[in-house]
Formats: structure tokens, sequence, C-alpha cells
């Protein structure tokens, strides 16, 4: 994973796949997805590629707040 | 009969079979003294492009492209011969070579300055490449850019500039002596030219270049220049696209580009005018450095 | 100068040093030959093993270490492929064995490392084929384009059913009922064959080295494609030399008799003798020279072209006829005659449609790259 250093997202590489992703969310923000500390209504693309990567275990959501994540 | 010649197209070499007397000629006329009959050369692949035959060569002639005793395409109408093997010589390395991150971009250099120009058809980007390519920057690639893992440098591919449809025009008005090949038309491109770039990116072939911007630049005939920066996460994405061999290098094809964009500034260009581009380049990014 | 011949590849698999000696033409010619034949990254380890690679031309090193990560990169693809498959299709079949190319990557063995096979095989137990084949036309796998004429052969007359291709990936995948074509009267009981399986650490089922030895040399003698008849003959003698004991032998020679392929098991063994000096113990060849047939001398004629590199630089004189002779051979031996005769008509008929008109008449709007 990388972070990119004007904070405008992150990317991902799935190394079994090959596939990579990004978000259009920095670091920090991420991680408040996952604690639950930001929630996540809509579906959105930047929803749907978390989803995917807690799909994957790349993440795993530290608290279950989010109904969507 | 056929002939053996060679193409020295440092880091690469290629021998090329062929009785194409356009191929033959348009080869000369872009590559010189790089260009010439095969005597104890070695070279890295073995390319070929013959006449279709059968009774087909006199009813619709067709070119045939092999790389290593190998048929990738379907053959092409013969008239598109000289360009068929630009773009073998192009697939041959996407597809072999695995020691650099390889994109699917323009890069020219000023000095050691280097600027990466990923842009998809149709964004000018070749018109562009011509006219810095004879303003005073050296050519490193019109199509393919070669960067070393893990780092920023660019090391050179020197190949002719490809221009496309109305391109074509305004690249003869603009570069009367320069080297221009045979126009194929009809392509999956439209009508195609090749234009051999000035001496002085011949003659720096080997020099590589560190990459200090990535550009997208966008030709929009009532548009004035505009200029955005673009955010690093979508710049990168946009180059994981153009990247030929980022599936097989993966991790460190990941890892090359993200060094890459967060060490480099990124913009996008709208523009009608190539001058204005070329000094915003010159001021803000080659000297702003 | 010397320009290389088969023998000079064959030589430098089986004594890497003596390429020291090279000119840069004759390494040029050896990684074209080699890139040809897929053998790149084969040969790419064996100068590796024996400590020489650093000192080849640093020209011909980036080619095998372009070799290297092709090779590596299409390891991890294979895995990932392996592991979508069987997540996907697991629970429907009794078994499902991955063969050739991708049973040498799952198994471990370091066969395995260099290869580059473009398929991925599959045998499975003939009555869960067409639920297989369903699952995965609804998984976005879709079968590749024949002509209708090779269609039919597929289905009703060999052992596969047509290819299928992953829609977005591009992976390619066989999936196999039987080892030969029902029509050829060869009976092979696939599932005695399936019965030799082994599970991997990861939780694939694979061919025993045995049987998957058997099942290389079978392809290679009964088939008639012998294209890549050199690497297939050296992946027969790594097999063979990284399981030279009694454990392999024994069974190996006993399924041999099981399928009726023991003259394949004899030829296999002659040949990579012959070409690689592969150490086969003295019971194994005191056991199967009975079946030494009797044109020996033909098919020491035929195989011994066919089974050498075949670049134009250094393919042996006559090879053209050795292989059209293993052609009609293999499909002899696939095929009673009058089916044979119909299959080879019909063929014959495209090839002469396409040597008129150009090989590419079939194919449909000329794609341009």
């Amino acid at each position: 994973m990388h972070s990119f250093s004007d904070q405008s997202g992150c990317v991902f590489l799935d190394v079994q796949s090959g596939e990579t992703l990004s978000i259009l969310m920095p670091k920090a923000e991420i991680f408040k997805v996952l604690s639950g500390e930001i929630l996540i209504d809509e579906e959105n693309e930047q929803s749907t590629a978390i989803m995917f990567l807690i799909q994957k275990n790349i993440f795993i959501p530290l608290e279950n707040k989010n109904k969507n994540v | 009969m056929s002939d053996n010649y060679f193409i020295d197209l440092h880091p690469f070499s290629f021998s090329v079979n062929t009785c194409v007397a356009q191929v033959i000629q348009n080869l000369s006329i872009i590559y010189g003294s790089r260009f010439k009959k095969l005597s104890d050369e070695v070279a890295d692949y073995d390319l070929s492009v013959q006449k279709s035959s059968g009774l087909r060569s006199f009813i619709r002639p067709q070119a045939r492209f092999f790389c290593d005793q190998q048929e990738p395409f379907k053959p092409l109408s013969f008239q598109k011969a000289y360009a068929f093997l630009e773009w073998g010589m192009n697939w041959t390395v996407a597809g072999n070579e695995l020691q650099h991150v390889i994109i699917h971009s323009a890069v020219l250099a000023k000095g050691n300055k280097a600027i990466l120009f990923p842009a998809p058809p149709g964004s000018g980007k070749s018109t562009l490449t011509a006219y810095l390519a004879h303003n005073g920057w050296r050519l490193l690639s019109d199509e393919m850019a070669l960067i070393i893992p893990q780092s920023k440098t660019v090391v050179p591919f020197v190949r002719p500039i490809c221009l496309k449809n109305q391109s074509i025009d305004i690249a003869k008005q603009l570069f009367p002596d320069g080297k221009f090949s045979d126009i194929a038309k009809d392509t999956h491109k439209g009508d195609v030219i090749h234009l051999s770039p000035p001496d002085s990116s011949w003659q720096n072939s080997t020099n590589t270049a560190e990459l200090v911007a990535v550009v997208f630049p966008n030709y929009r005939a009532n548009q004035t220049l505009q200029i955005y920066q673009l955010d690093k996460t979508q710049a990168f994405m946009q180059l994981v696209e153009n990247a030929f061999n980022y599936s097989v290098l993966r991790d460190v094809a990941f890892s090359t580009l993200t060094k890459v964009i967060d060490n480099v500034q990124t913009f996008e260009i709208f523009h009608n005018d190539l001058a204005q581009v070329a000094a915003f380049l010159e001021q803000e990014i080659i000297d702003y450095e | 100068m010397n320009n290389l011949s088969a023998d000079d590849v064959c030589h430098a698999f089986i004594a890497p040093e003596t390429t020291l000696v090279f000119t840069s033409k004759q390494w040029q010619q050896l990684v074209l030959i080699l890139r040809h034949q897929q053998l790149l990254a084969c040969y790419s380890a064996k100068f590796k093993q024996v400590g020489i690679f650093e000192r080849l031309p640093i020209q011909t090193q980036r080619h095998f270490l372009n070799a290297d990560v092709l090779a590596k990169n299409h390891k991890k693809q294979v895995l990932f492929e392996a592991f979508e498959l069987k997540r996907e299709l697991g629970d429907i079949p009794q078994y499902m064995i991955f063969l050739k190319g991708a049973g040498y990557t799952l198994s471990g063995a370091e066969l395995g490392d260099t290869r580059i096979y473009n398929d991925i095989d599959i045998l499975a137990d003939k009555k869960s084929i067409d639920m297989i084949e369903k699952r995965l036309w609804l998984l976005g796998w879709l079968s590749e384009e024949l002509t209708e004429h090779d269609e039919k052969y597929y289905r009703k007359w060999a052992h596969e059913t047509p290819p299928l291709r992953h829609s977005k990936r591009g992976t390619i995948v066989d999936i196999h009922h039987n080892i030969v074509p029902i029509i050829s009267g060869r009976h092979v009981d696939a599932d005695k064959f399936a019965s030799n399986r082994v599970t991997t650490e990861d939780g694939f089922q694979i061919l025993s080295f045995a049987a998957m030895t058997l099942h290389s040399l079978i392809h290679l003698f009964f088939n008639e494609d012998v294209k890549k008849g050199y690497r297939d003959l050296i992946d027969i003698h790594t097999l063979m030399t990284a399981n030279n004991h009694k454990e392999y032998w024994i069974p190996l020679t006993k399924l041999a008799k099981q399928t009726g392929f023991e003259l394949e098991l004899f030829l296999a063994c002659r040949y990579v003798q012959k070409t690689f000096q592969t150490d086969i113990p003295d019971f194994v060849q005191d056991e199967i020279s009975q079946f030494c047939p009797r044109n020996i001398a033909f098919l020491d004629f035929i195989y011994e072209k066919a089974l050498k590199p075949n670049h134009p630089l250094c393919r042996p004189k006559f090879f053209k006829v050795a292989e059209f002779m293993i052609l009609i051979r293999g499909h002899f031996q696939k095929m009673p005659l009058h089916i044979l005769m119909y299959h080879l008509l019909c063929k014959a008929g495209i090839s002469l449609i396409q040597s008129l008109f150009g090989k590419h008449v079939f194919t449909k709007e000329l794609d341009q790259p």
C-alpha cells in the first residue's frame, strides 16, 4: 500500500492477482472509516473500494460501526 | 530475395529480414547510419517483414510481421509495411524487456531533466513531442519510456515520432526539412507518418535523464492555455493504465511508479498553442527545480 | 564461424560450462533458439545452478533475466488462477486434477519454476464435465473460437471440451475427462490415472510424479504434436532425474503396463538417455527392454530429429519429414483409419484454401495491432 505525499489518496497492489486499486482518501481518513469514526452511508467508488479490500483481507475493520462496511 | 539488416537502437538492437523495398527505404531515411546491412553484429531480436504469398498477393497484397519466427499479428495491407515494422518493434520490446518499467508515453528532456507525457490518441501529444524535439529539447522516446526500477531515471530509447492525421500536415509545415517516412493510410489510428527526431536526440541516445514531472497534454482548438495540478493518486492510476509491463513486474512496477509520482510534479494541460506549452514547461518546471 | 547445431544446444544443457567458449554470435543464436522454444528460463536456471551465470556476456544475461521475470510472474498467475478455479469449481467433481504445466507448478518441483505454458489443464471425472463447463460459462469463461469442424472433433471424438477463455483475464482452461481420445479404441480408464493423485500442501490435486511423467510421455509419443518436442523431452528428463528412486520407477512402470503405454515409456527412456544421458536404473532398463518395437530403426530416424530444437537456425535436416511422419503416426494412433481420412481431408482442405488465399482468410476482420 502506498499513501501519496499530497494526501490525495492511497493505492494498493493485490500481489496475488496483480490488481491495483485506488482510494481517493488520505490514509488518516481511511483509518477513521475502518475504526468507525467516519461513517459511510452512500455507495460510491470509495466505499466499494474499501469493501473490496476488506473482503480480500487487506483491510480489517477495527470496529463495525459502519453499516455498509 | 530477402536480405538481413541491422538496426542499432540503444539499449536494444534488431536484425530485420526483408525484401520489401518500401521498408528498406523508410528505415534508411529514418535511422540513417544506424541502419545497415547485417554483417557480424549480434542483435537482440530477429524481426522480419515479408510480403504475403499466394494468390492473394496479387489481388490485395499484404505485409506480414514476424518476431523470432512467430507471427503475433494478422497481416496488414502491404502499403503499411514500414509502419507495421515500427509497431512490431514496440510490441517486441514491450513484451520481452523486463529490466525497466515501460510506460506508453513520450519522454523528453532539457539537459538532464525529463518530463513524461503519457497521452491517449487524439490528445495531440505527438505534435507537442515533435515541436519540443525541434526546439531545444531532446527526445528520449515518443512511445515507450523506459524507467529504471526503484528510480526516477529514464533510459532513452530513441525512435521516430509517430504522427497522425491532421498532425501530419502541421508537422510538414513546421519542419519542412524533417526526415519523414511514407504515409501509411487507413491504419487503426488513421493516416500515420513517422518523423525522425533531430540529430541532437540521436547523439544523446545513451544519456539518461531524471524525471521531474508527469504532464498530461490535451490539445483543444479553442482553448487557451489552462494548467491544472493533478492529484497524485489519479496521476499514478493513469500511469498504471499506461504501463506496458505493469502486470508482469507487479510489485517492482508498483513501488517504482509510486516513488516516481511522489517525487515529481503532476499536471494536466489544455492548450492550442505549442509555443506556450513549451514556455510553461521550461519556466515553471525545468527552471523551477 | 560455426553456427550452433541442435546438438550444441542439447550439449549446453548437459554440460553448461562448455558454453563459455561461445562467440557472441553463438550466444545470440542460442538466445534466439531458446526463446523460440520457450526454454530461456530453463537454461537460465541451469547456468545459475552450475555457477557460471555471471560469466555470460552482459547482453546475453539480460535476455535470461527477462525470461526469469516472466517465469516468476507466470508462476504467480498460475497459482492465482488455480486458487480461483478450486474455489469456484471444487464442490462439483469427484476429482479435479491439475495436469501438465499447471501440475508442475503446483507440485512445487523445480520444473515448475521455469516452465511457461499457455493453458491450464484439468482432469475431471466424465460425469462432472458438463456441470463444470456450465459453471465456468456463468463465471465469464467463454469458448475459444473454433471452426465448426474442430469443435465437432473436440466434443465427439477427442477427450477434451473445447478450451475456455476467461473473458477478462484471458487465461485459457482445458477440461479433460480422459487422457486419450475415446474414439481411438485405446480405452484408458481415466480413473486409473486419477487414482494416482496426490494433494499438495495448498490443497490442489495433482498427479503423482510417476503418473505425471507417464502423462507427459504419452502426450509426447502418442499424440502428434512435437512442435515443442525438445522442451517436452527436457520435462521428462527433469522429472526422471529429480525422482530417481524405486518409489518412482516402480509405480511408473506399473502404471504404464496397466494403461497399455509400455511402448511410449520405452521410447521416452530411450530418447532421454540418448539426448541427455539421463540416469535410468538398470532394473528399469531391463524391465522395459522387452517393449522395444520391431520398427525401432524407423522410430529412431524420426524421433532423433523431431525431438531436437527446431528453430530454423539449427533444425536437423529432414526435420520436416520427421515431423510429418509423426503427425501421421500420431493421428493414426488416435483414430481409426476411415475417421482419420475424413479428418485429414478436411484439414487438408482448409490448408489448401489458406495456401491459395493467405493464411488468415478464415479469420474475421483484420484486426490491426
